[in-house]
């Protein structure tokens, strides 16, 4: 048995001097090490699964890339329809139609109400969000900090249909009254603030993790070298766990996207294209959520769907391999 | 420090696959909304023997209920909010008489009750608008010879927030408000305020219905409704909007106005030209005439439905257009068909 320093030892003593013959023990335990392995299969058969359950991962992804792909390239192949007037046409109108000259659909207006919305969350959700990390992290005595982690924690998991409708009743009349935003009080800005609180507790959650990685001796160095609180926080702690706290934007910024209830029924509705976040709008999740019911088969707005779907795989796609890369960036800098 | 590296990584982990489900979801939605509609179908031919019941759409109730006390199975009928109210009381009386029948309804709006047709999801389509040439050339390339049945007339209320005191609107007022040509209440007799539009979003058979026969009927065959209209999902969003809202119109039918507490908005008198008197929307309004907005409620199936392959699609429909069907939609103040 090892003895590294004095405290180990003085265990390991305790043990023989308990035990009046150790050896038998340490014997059994050498032949239990050489003794032929049982249950392989069953071990094996569990690595497969395992195994399996990885691959799954990958090829789901590749297969609704695919998929995506495959069903919204139809639009531009078999159905003719101009890929600049994909591009282009200001409007987003999910009529069920086989004809491409009646069809009035452009990717610009969904994808601009949705640049609009995730720009509203960003700004209102990052500065909270890391603020509210910081503060359970570092300064919040232990007891506050566990019940704010765990109220973060319970409101990721409130599904989003309910902050919608919580805004719909609370926030919606009180913009209308007070400054008239978009229509009736529904617009970009509207579904931006509740997808803020929606993304919220997803940054504190990522957040306070990265901040808590942060090796102790670097707070403690920084407080020997006559740093206060503050300084600590802001020239030390934060610069540490930039990566990590870049990463809780980022996937704050992915539920932004990707949020669709709450979007649908609190942005407004307006299908064209919007030049500022106080406009009624319908981002691209909204888009394919209130359009899906009308693709049929030989409609051009199935592929079109589909091709929404891709350039939303696309955004969501990017931001998160963006945030996989800086937070194994910040992993390897400081894993010793 | 590896401790505390593992509860990030396996949020990281979560975050990813909560976006890829969510792609996932969408991709996948439409072949799960397939199955949940495609039981109905299968498993309506299940009492092949009967024996077809003559002229079922003119039969009277009592000779065709007489007949096929036999009925059993499942029957799905997708599509029109609209239709919604009448199909589930409809529903109910026809159960009460079949018991082994089970009969199921979608809301998916009239553009997806259609679409699901075509799709051969829902052997009956409900609409609040008629089927598009383009749709029955859908519906033919599946096989599928589009036949009508009008379940009733309803008539549409054009609404406003209850502090508007416009006196009324005519028929193309309407129109150009929609259309986007009037954008100010004040062209119109009212308030110097903008006009928010609300509509229903492009799967209601009422959207298509305003474009196609209040829009285009008043304003010619290009027009079309004003970009910036804001598409809400289903009628209640709609009433609650402009409920809340000075400037906002919108359009519901008189069930959905019966759903919402009284004086949550106001109803605008419409004139049907600039020399006729401004109505309201009722059954007697739309039966005389005088109330210009009104529109067919439509079932659609595969051919003439009183020699459909399915007895319960024949049974469903003879029970629709018969007395006891018809006295159903007056309860709802529809104008019966018949």
């Amino acid at each position: 048995m090892p003895r590294h320093d004095g405290r180990t030892a003085q265990i390991g003593d305790t043990l023989s001097a308990a035990q009046p013959r150790p050896q038998p023990a340490a014997r059994s335990l050498a032949a239990a090490i050489r003794q032929p392995r049982r249950g392989g299969a069953l071990e094996r058969a569990v690595e497969m699964v395992i195994y399996g359950t990885g691959v799954l991962t990958l090829v789901l992804l590749i297969g609704i890339l695919v998929l995506l792909a495959q069903q919204g390239l139809r639009l531009f192949l078999e159905f003719d329809y101009s890929f600049w007037r994909f591009l282009t046409y200001p409007n987003a109108i999910t009529d069920n139609t086989s004809h491409p000259e009646d069809f009035r659909f452009g990717i610009i207006a969904p994808l601009i109400a949705t640049l609009w919305v995730t720009l509203v969350t960003l700004v209102l959700a990052v500065p909270l969000g890391l603020a509210t990390a910081v503060y359970i992290s570092e300064i919040a005595p232990p007891g506050v900090r566990l019940y704010i982690k765990s109220a973060a924690e319970l409101l990721a998991g409130v599904p989003t249909i309910l902050f919608g409708f919580v805004g719909l009743f609370l926030l919606v009349p009180f913009v209308r009254d007070q400054f008239g935003w978009g229509a009736g009080g529904m617009s970009g800005m509207t579904a931006g603030i509740v997808v803020a609180f929606i993304a919220v507790p997803l940054i504190i959650s990522i957040a306070d993790d990265a901040l808590q990685a942060v090796p102790v001796d670097f707070r403690e160095n920084a407080y020997a070298l006559g740093c206060n609180k503050l300084q600590a926080i802001w020239f030390v702690i934060m610069p540490a766990a930039i990566s990590g706290l870049a990463a809780a934007a980022m996937l704050g910024m992915a539920r932004a996207v990707g949020e669709t209830m709450a979007v649908l029924i609190l942005a407004g509705g307006n299908s064209s294209i919007t030049d500022s976040p106080f406009d009624s709008m319908r981002t691209m999740t909204a888009t394919i959520a209130s359009g899906f019911g009308n693709a049929s088969a030989y409609s051009l707005l199935r592929p079109a769907l589909f091709m929404t779907g891709l350039v939303l795989f696309a955004i969501t796609f990017f931001t998160t391999v963006i945030a996989d890369a800086v937070l194994e960036k910040q992993r390897k800098r400081f894993s010793r | 420090m590896v401790l505390k590296r593992l509860p990030r990584r396996r949020l990281l982990l979560l975050g990813v696959i909560t976006a890829m489900l969510s792609v996932a979801l969408v991709a996948c939605g439409e072949d799960a909304n397939g199955d949940d509609r495609d039981d109905g179908g299968a498993n309506g031919a299940t009492t092949a023997t009967h024996t077809p019941a003559g002229g079922g759409t003119t039969a009277p109730t009592a000779t065709s209920t007489g007949d096929e006390e036999t009925l059993s199975g499942a029957l799905t009928i997708e599509g029109s909010s609209t239709v919604a109210p009448y199909t589930r009381l409809a529903i109910e009386a026809f159960e009460g008489l079949h018991s082994g029948v089970t009969v199921t309804t979608g809301e998916l709006g009239s553009g997806g009750g259609i679409t699901a047709f075509i799709n051969g999801e829902a052997p009956i389509a409900a609409s609040s608008r008629a089927i598009r040439d383009n749709e029955v050339e859908q519906a033919a390339a599946n096989g599928y010879e589009v036949f009508e049945t009008v379940i009733a007339y309803d008539a549409l209320a054009i609404v406003v927030h209850p502090s508007n005191e416009i006196p009324q609107l005519t028929f193309e007022e309407v129109a150009r408000i929609f259309a986007g040509e009037i954008t100010n209440w004040s062209e119109v007799g009212g308030a110097d305020l903008r006009i928010t539009v609300y509509t229903r979003n492009e799967e209601s058979g009422t959207f298509a219905f305003v474009e196609e026969d209040v829009i285009q009927a008043a304003l010619g065959s290009d027009a079309e409704y004003a970009a910036t209209v804001n598409k809400q999902a289903n009628a209640p969003a709609g009433l609650t909007a402009v409920s809340g809202d000075v400037s906002g119109i919108f359009y519901a039918g008189l069930g959905n106005l019966a759903d919402i507490p009284a004086g949550a908005v106001r109803e605008v008198p419409i004139a049907a030209d600039a020399a006729s008197d401004a109505v309201e929307a009722s059954s007697e309004t739309v039966t005389s005439g005088a109330y210009p907005v009104a529109r067919g409620l439509f079932y659609y199936t595969d051919g003439d439905p009183a020699a459909h392959d399915d007895p319960l699609v024949r049974a469903y429909l003879a029970f629709v257009v018969s007395a006891e069907g018809q006295a159903i939609a007056e309860e709802l103040n529809l104008v019966p068909a018949r």
